[in-house]
C-alpha cells in the first residue's frame, strides 16, 4: 500500500499540504469527539443484517501507510477494548481506540457511493494533507 | 489494443446500468491528476462518441477514447471488496507505479 513512496515525482494532489505542521486540532468545548452521518448508520445497519450479527460494531482505526503517511481503516469488531471510545448513533455503535482517536478527534465519518465504488470516508480536521482518494493523510 | 473486465466487474456494470435506467456502456478515460501523474475517470455513456473505440467484454460494452487507449491497453477492470469498502480496480500492465488506493498511476 506504500507504492506511492517509490514514485520520485509524486506531486499534485498528494502534496496539497505544504504548510508547516499546524497547531494540533483542539476540540471545541462540548463538541462530539467524532460524528457519524445518517448514511453510515443505515449502511452499517444493512451490513450487520447481512452478517447476521447485530452485536458487531464499526471500528475505525489509523495505521501507518499510504502516500501521506497515515491511513484509515474500517472493520467490524465484536469486542470493545478498555481504551476504546464507543459512540452510539441510532442502532449502531462506532469504536475508536485511544491511539487512533488522537488523529481523528473531531472527524466526521461518512459513507459515499458513486460510479467508482462505495466506501467509508473521514473528514478529518487533523489532516494537513490528504491523498487523492482520501484513504491516506498526513498531520 | 483492448481493455476488458472480470465477470465481477461486468456484473457490477450491468447492475449500475440497470439502476440508472440503461445506457450504452462504461467509458474509461485518463486524466492527469493524482499523486502518480494520471488518474482514471469512469462514466456511463448513452452512446459512443466519434473518438471512442468500443470493446465488448463479458457481455458489457467499454468505451475508451483514442487518446487514452495507449495508456490503458491491456487493462482489466475488476470489482473488489477491500475490508468494508468496494469498488473498481484497474489492473493496468502499463502502470509502473500507482498510488496506495489505486486511484492514481504513472506510466
Amino acid at each position: 500500500m506504500s507504492a506511492c513512496q517509490s514514485q520520485p515525482n509524486a506531486g499534485s494532489s498528494c502534496s496539497t499540504g505544504t504548510a508547516p505542521p499546524a497547531v494540533p486540532f483542539t476540540l471545541p468545548e462540548g463538541a462530539a469527539p467524532i460524528t457519524v452521518s445518517d448514511a453510515v448508520v443505515s449502511k452499517v445497519g444493512e451490513m450487520l443484517t447481512e452478517e447476521g450479527d447485530p452485536n458487531l460494531k464499526l471500528r475505525i482505526f489509523v495505521t501507518g501507510g499510504g502516500c501521506s503517511g497515515f491511513q484509515y481503516g474500517f472493520a467490524f469488531d465484536d469486542l470493545t477494548k478498555e481504551d476504546d471510545l464507543c459512540v452510539e448513533v441510532g442502532a449502531i455503535k462506532v469504536l475508536v481506540d485511544a491511539s487512533s482517536l488522537q488523529y481523528v478527534m473531531g472527524a466526521q465519518i461518512d459513507y459515499e457511493e458513486n460510479i467508482e465504488g462505495s466506501r467509508f470516508v473521514i473528514k478529518n480536521p487533523n489532516a494537513a494533507s490528504t491523498c487523492g482518494c482520501g484513504s491516506s493523510f498526513s498531520v | 489494443m483492448s481493455v476488458s473486465v472480470t465477470p465481477k466487474a461486468a456484473r457490477q456494470i450491468r447492475k449500475a446500468l440497470d439502476q440508472r435506467g440503461g445506457g450504452y456502456g462504461l467509458r474509461v478515460a485518463i486524466k492527469t491528476s493524482g499523486c502518480s501523474g494520471y488518474a482514471y475517470a469512469l462514466e456511463f455513456a448513452e452512446a459512443p462518441s466519434p473518438e471512442d473505440l468500443s470493446f465488448e467484454s463479458e457481455g458489457v460494452c467499454l468505451l475508451v477514447d483514442a487518446k487514452s487507449l495507449p495508456m490503458v491497453d491491456g487493462t482489466q477492470l475488476d470489482w473488489v471488496r477491500e475490508g468494508l469498502n468496494e469498488g473498481f480496480k484497474f489492473n493496468n500492465p502499463n502502470a509502473t507505479a500507482s498510488c496506495g488506493c489505486g486511484e492514481s498511476f504513472a506510466v
